[in-house]
């Protein structure tokens, strides 16, 4: 579940790919768990993109796995780590911020008072 | 540098996907069929009391159906959001009227058993079934706004 208080806003490395901003920001809506084809079917995704993600997500201590099975059909659940849920928080904090700056303001940042700096360029892919 | 529009563009489709697994939390048909067997065994509890002398056993299986409807549900959806739903505030109130309609059903049945009007229990029990599945109903509709809009459960 969410933390009472909110994060500073901060680019997050792991979580800026847009398909791991996917994976995370469905796994913070709310949900226990969610299960490995509704997150595919959600994000729009093949098999082995979401493995692929969700493992670097896993590694980074961002995601939690459990796999089971339902007769002989494998199942594999998410959810978001209390570590996860928080670098989220903060990583969407930092887009929204992002999202609120206006070309005019990226091109003179130290006109505005009290603006951030805009943001570095990223590889989102 | 990070685009602006780019960066809405994609808190846009983040929306979107909450949307998307958000609607796989309807409710099938087996479901609120289950759920309202739940029920009637909750609201049988007082007339099997008055006919039987005991029907404490009851309760138990309609608290064990519950939980298994519950994975049950979890699995068909792929969304699990465990037993205690009443941590999601959109759902919060219907979760709590279907209580209330239960707990007053349950009284008013014992009090019209203990005065032999069994077949007026039975039809507040009936009656009770129908209101708190639809209370049920509104309270996965709450669940569904609540992961659309990734508001904080608690």
């Amino acid at each position: 579940m969410t933390s009472p208080r909110k994060p500073a806003p901060r680019l997050d490395p792991v979580i800026h790919p847009i398909t791991r901003l996917s994976i995370c920001g469905l796994l913070a809506s709310g949900a226990d768990w969610v299960e490995f084809a509704a997150l595919r079917d959600a994000i729009g995704v093949s098999d082995s993109v979401l493995s692929k993600q969700s493992r670097l997500l896993e590694d980074a201590g961002y995601v939690e796995v459990r796999k089971g099975a339902v007769g002989r059909r494998p199942r594999t659940w998410f959810r978001l780590t209390p570590d996860g849920q928080e670098a989220f928080q903060a990583h969407v904090a930092w887009l929204q911020q992002a999202a609120r700056v206006r070309p005019e303001d990226i091109a003179a940042p130290a006109t505005r008072r009290g603006a951030e700096p805009p943001p570095p360029e990223t590889s989102r892919r | 540098m990070s685009n602006p529009a780019e960066d809405a563009a994609e808190l846009e489709q983040l929306r979107a996907q909450r949307a998307h697994l958000a609607d796989r939390l309807r409710a099938p048909w087996w479901y609120l069929a289950g759920f309202a067997v739940v029920l009637a065994l909750t609201l049988a509890v007082p007339i099997g009391m008055h006919y039987f002398g005991g029907a404490g056993n009851w309760s138990l299986a309609a608290l064990v159906l519950w939980f298994l409807l519950q994975g049950a549900l979890a699995r068909a959806s792929g969304v699990a959001v465990g037993t205690r739903t009443l941590r999601y505030p959109s759902g919060r109130a219907a979760g709590i009227a279907m209580m209330v309609v239960v707990v007053a059903a349950l009284i008013a049945e014992m009090l019209l058993t203990r005065h032999g009007l069994v077949a007026e229990a039975i039809v507040v029990g009936v009656l009770a079934t129908a209101v708190g599945v639809g209370c049920w109903q509104a309270h996965l509709r709450g669940i569904r706004r609540d992961l659309r809009t990734g508001a904080e459960a608690m």
